[in-house]
């Protein structure tokens, strides 16, 4: 599903180019469940922001469902990540303005939905997320916990076919980060491709691959590891 | 929904939008709508084009005079030349006094004209047979208003009026032979009652004279043939007066002559008031786009989120440019309510049928300006997209601020000098600030006879302090010039002297000193002498074989000595530079009575008093004491009984003078009309002033208080770090400071030579000191640091554990 082959980004600054990322080649096949670690600086945001084609990678080529990431168009790229990407963040993001339930719906108001389309959509997340009565209430009202699940059920509401978690669970306590990662696991299994930036061992345990990043370099890659066992094995 | 819940969240700024953008609509819709007004004059007749006014330019020089009206008889130059197809000639009855049944009543719109009057002009006829009007003698046409004023009725044609031209002694009487509908708004003169002449000798005196060209000609070629003519048949020994031919519909804007029909419109002020319009649509508009960058980067979190889910810039421009649309419908309504009440002051009407489609497009064009405006800085910022959504500190747009502080410091430095300028005018005039001076201005011939008898009965009473008498009312033009003759002056050619004649305590009365000499005159000639030495100068020109007569009136006008006061300006025009040399001269004006002005000798000097009005430089004058050509009486009062004074006056009036209605102002008032148009131009842009500086100040005060929501996290670390509130005040003002002085510095010169041109218009002028430019200034700065304070105060005094746990 995704293919990044020879991935750098990197900033030049007036004497000296800053690498985020050198050489990463990654493969991440359609149902994977996949968490990126490492420590703070080593590119993890970036990856995923390049996967999630809001940033382009400075080299290298980049493959989604089998399209040339880095030669497709501005307007194809946004049509992309509408119909196939979701996002969540740490700090949630929700529309401060927005009611949970516009919230909702915003993607699929950029995605074209008809209104009572988009209506049945959204009803159907927030009675799936046990929502339906604070559909009314601005995000402040609510506690991290609740917020994240409104960002959740806004990631999905498009349907999309990876969802992109940028430690997810960085802003709340161990329960309520526990109940999301269930419920992400859950989504995982009705087949929504999962790539998850988290700090956290346990909750990285919840992916079927990790792979550790540290100074831009793939430094362990758990799917290598297991074919390589596999491979010993087979030895 | 989401709309109206932005709106509710951002109250405050969408109130100072639709303050200002509002305001903007209503003066650009005024203004536009006033500017079409103003160069639709006399666009109305069909034959508009081809339509001139002949002028004469004549006595170069100082004594140069330039009216608006001929003298004399061009029916010749018509016959002679047949690209002039037509000619009507406008005389007017003066300060007429109109008497119908038994009420009377003065009229300044009475004229006597040609029988081609409704060929030329296109005004309206109600009832008459308007190809026939003014063919015979005795017929009158009048306005629709005067019909029902006075007679109630539209059906008036064969009754009965009189009128007393202000030179003639008796009533003429009227046959009314058609109804005119009231001249429109937008003509160069209203006339409310037109009457035939009775001989040509009526039409031969001065007349306002238009000429109607045949399409196609060459009016320079006319103009020079016709010169060329004149100066040809020229037999006076001075140089042929100047011919000016002036297009109909040049007259309102660009007119300045003395003696115009009516107060003309101004070009320069069509100019100011365009300059104002747009200073404040400026300042409006700037106002909006600061305050929707900074709705733009408190909303950019929001922005970015819709980004990341699959909003396209496009789509996110369309929901930004449908909420401008809402505070444009907002603040358009809000505007046309402003115009259309503002309307109505100024007898503009906004939903006229001909200027519904301009006004639809103002609106229009607005609405487009707005939305481009609020969707520009979704374009022009860089929104980086990225998954960490940070609301980071966004530079604000300092320079529109500073645009726009350089309009305001403008607009104000403009209204000090303007008002200045003003004041300054008022106070060069002579009894400028008396309060107590009563003027009876422009009096019909007959009681300007009986004006000893007058002032001997209100000198009887002791409300009246003073009574004397001039030539012209206070603030208008002298225009007549005369040949003369001075011991010691090689006169050159062509030169001549203005002649104004008051009663002898004239200067005493109004509080003028002599620069040299005297202006106590002791004697002087009684109204008795004046007829008597009139008749006598006609006997002698008609070479009278009455001897005894002649012999009789010479002896009682004889062995007077004619006291003349020069002023300063004549002194330079003879190039005597010490006024006391000029004393004991002996002086003459040759007038066209020698009788009624003797030779005498100069006992005064007086300063350029600027009696007449200050657009033009004062003329050179000399003065002399008679009374038969004062048209303007000047009575001053007992300031403590001002009511009892008022009285008596009228009842010495309807004694004296019972048939005629008695008309008084203040001279305060006087002057004031004469200037109306620059009062005019100065309220309206010390209005422009104002909205410019309060639109700023709202402008500034939402920059602050954005600014300070940003800076809390700053200032909490700074106070947490030692700093006092009075530091964090100076640094957050500073910044503000500092553009308001870059603000000075361009906006001081582009103001000076600004007010420098406009001052140009005036003969005599204030100085532009430096320090009004200061004051502009430092108003300026003051609004600002007050509002910006206001916001910094706030900030600088909160509890900094607050601003930083907010984190």
């Amino acid at each position: 599903m995704i293919s990044l082959r020879h991935i750098y980004k990197y900033y030049d600054s007036k004497f000296q180019r800053t690498f985020v990322l050198k050489d990463i080649d990654l493969e991440i096949h359609e149902g994977e469940f996949f968490t990126i670690m490492g420590p703070s600086g080593a590119g993890k945001s970036t990856l995923l922001n390049i996967i999630g084609m809001l940033d382009e990678p400075s080299e290298g080529e980049y493959f989604f469902l089998d399209q040339h990431v880095t030669k497709l168009s501005e307007k194809k790229k946004v049509e992309f990540h509408r119909n196939y990407v979701g996002f969540i963040f740490q700090a949630f993001h929700l529309i401060d303005e927005l009611t949970v339930y516009e919230n909702i719906e915003t993607p699929l108001i950029y995605k074209g939905m008809k209104v009572s389309v988009r209506k049945s959509v959204v009803a159907d997340m927030l009675d799936r997320f046990n929502m339906v009565a604070k559909k009314d209430l601005f995000p402040a009202q609510l506690s991290g916990g609740q917020q994240q699940l409104v960002a959740i059920a806004r990631a999905i509401a498009g349907k999309p076919k990876l969802l992109l978690a940028d430690e997810p669970t960085g802003n709340l306590h161990s329960d309520q980060g526990k109940q999301i990662m269930e419920l992400l696991k859950s989504l995982n299994k009705e087949g929504i491709t999962i790539i998850q930036v988290t700090h956290n061992e346990e909750f990285a345990k919840y992916g079927s691959r990790i792979i550790r990043l540290a100074d831009g370099l793939i430094s362990e890659d758990s799917g290598i590891a297991t074919a390589e066992k596999k491979t010993n094995k087979t030895k | 929904m989401k709309v109206f819940r932005r709106v509710k969240q951002n109250l405050q700024w969408v109130l100072i939008n639709v303050t200002g953008l509002s305001i903007a609509v209503a003066c650009s819709l005024i203004i536009l709508l006033y500017i079409l007004q103003q160069t639709s004059y006399d666009r109305f007749h069909s034959k508009a084009d081809y339509i001139y006014r002949i002028t004469l330019e004549s006595n170069q020089g100082a004594s140069s005079i330039h009216p608006a009206r001929v003298y004399g008889d061009l029916r010749q130059m018509v016959t002679d030349y047949p690209v002039i197809e037509r000619m009507v000639r406008l005389v007017p009855f003066r300060n007429a006094i109109v008497k119908i049944g038994d009420q009377k009543f003065y009229s300044r719109n009475a004229f006597l004209t040609d029988s081609s009057f409704f060929k030329v002009f296109d005004f309206k006829v109600i009832s008459g047979n308007s190809k026939k009007a003014f063919s015979q003698p005795g017929q009158v046409f009048i306005s629709r208003t005067l019909a029902i004023k006075y007679f109630g009725t539209l059906d008036v044609i064969g009754k009965e009026i009189s009128i007393l031209h202000q030179q003639d002694p008796n009533f003429k009487v009227f046959t009314i032979d058609g109804v005119m509908e009231d001249f429109p708004a937008n003509s160069h003169f209203h006339a409310d009652l037109l009457s035939s002449f009775t001989s040509e000798d009526d039409l031969t005196t001065w007349s306002y004279t238009y000429f109607l060209i045949k399409k196609g000609t060459d009016i320079n070629a006319l103009r020079g043939t016709l010169q060329q003519k004149m100066e040809s048949e020229n037999k006076s020994g001075n140089p042929a007066p100047v011919i000016y031919l002036q297009k109909l519909t040049d007259i309102h804007l660009f007119s300045h002559k003395s003696r115009e029909i009516e107060n003309n419109g101004e070009i320069r002020s069509i100019v100011l008031l365009v300059s104002g319009t747009i200073i404040i649509i400026f300042i409006a508009l700037i106002n909006f786009f600061n305050l929707s960058r900074v709705q733009f980067i408190s909303r950019l979190k929001s922005i970015k989120v819709k980004l990341i889910n699959g909003a396209s810039r496009g789509i996110l421009a369309g929901e930004i440019a449908l909420e401008s649309l809402l505070l444009s419908v907002l603040s358009i309504s809000v505007g046309l309510v402003i115009a259309i009440s503002l309307s109505r002051h100024l007898g503009i009407s906004i939903f006229d049928p001909d200027r519904i489609v301009l006004v639809f497009l103002v609106v229009l064009g607005f609405i487009f300006t707005i939305a481009l405006l609020s969707v520009l800085p979704l374009f022009t910022s860089k929104i980086v997209n990225d998954i960490k959504v940070t609301s980071r500190q966004e530079n604000l747009y300092t320079y529109p601020l500073l645009i726009q502080f350089t309009l305001a410091v403008t607009a104000i430095a403009a209204t000090i000098v303007l008002n200045r300028q003003m004041d300054y005018i008022n106070r060069q005039h002579p009894a400028s600030q008396n309060a107590n001076m009563m003027v009876i201005p422009d009096n019909p011939w007959e009681s300007i006879q009986r004006y000893e008898v007058f002032k001997n009965e209100l000198l009887n009473s002791t409300l009246i302090t003073a009574v004397t008498a001039a030539m012209e009312d206070p603030g208008s033009d002298i225009l007549d010039a005369v040949d003369f003759e001075m011991e010691g002056i090689e006169k050159k050619e062509g030169q001549s002297i203005n002649i104004f004649t008051t009663d002898s305590n004239f200067f005493s009365s109004l509080g003028i000193h002599p620069l040299a000499g005297t202006t106590e005159l002791g004697f002087t000639p009684s109204q008795k002498w004046e007829s008597d030495a009139v008749e006598l100068s006609q006997l002698r020109e008609n070479k009278s074989s009455d001897k005894q007569k002649l012999a009789e009136l010479e002896k009682r006008v004889g062995g007077y000595r004619e006291k003349y006061i020069l002023n300063q300006s004549a002194l330079k025009m003879l190039g005597i530079y010490n006024p006391g040399k000029a004393i004991g001269k002996r002086f003459r004006i040759n007038f066209f009575l020698p009788d009624l002005f003797p030779e005498g000798e100069i006992v005064g000097v007086v300063p350029d008093f600027h009696y007449t009005n200050l657009h033009s430089e004062e003329k050179p004058l000399a003065i002399a004491p008679r009374k038969m050509f004062n048209y303007c009486f000047l009575i001053s009062i007992d300031p403590k009984q001002r009511g009892k004074a008022i009285a008596k006056i009228a009842s010495a009036w309807q004694k004296i003078n019972p048939e005629f209605p008695l008309q008084y102002e203040f001279i305060t008032d006087t002057y004031r009309k004469v200037y109306a148009g620059e009062y005019a131009q100065t309220r309206v842009l010390s209005l422009f002033a104002l909205i410019s500086i309060i639109l700023s100040a709202l402008g500034i005060f939402a920059m602050a208080a954005f600014s300070m929501q940003h800076r809390i996290k700053e200032i909490g670390i700074r106070k947490v770090n030692g700093a006092k509130v009075f530091e964090i005040l100076a640094l957050i003002n500073k910044d503000f400071i500092k553009w308001i002085a870059i603000a000075f510095v361009i906006a001081t010169p582009v103001a000076y030579f600004a007010m420098r041109k406009w001052l140009q218009n005036f003969a005599y002028k204030t100085e532009l000191s430096w320090w009004i430019f200061a004051v502009a200034g430092l108003i300026a700065l003051g609004i600002a640091l007050l509002t910006v304070s206001w916001q910094s105060w706030k900030a600088a005094t909160r509890n900094p554990v607050e601003a930083l746990r907010y984190e």
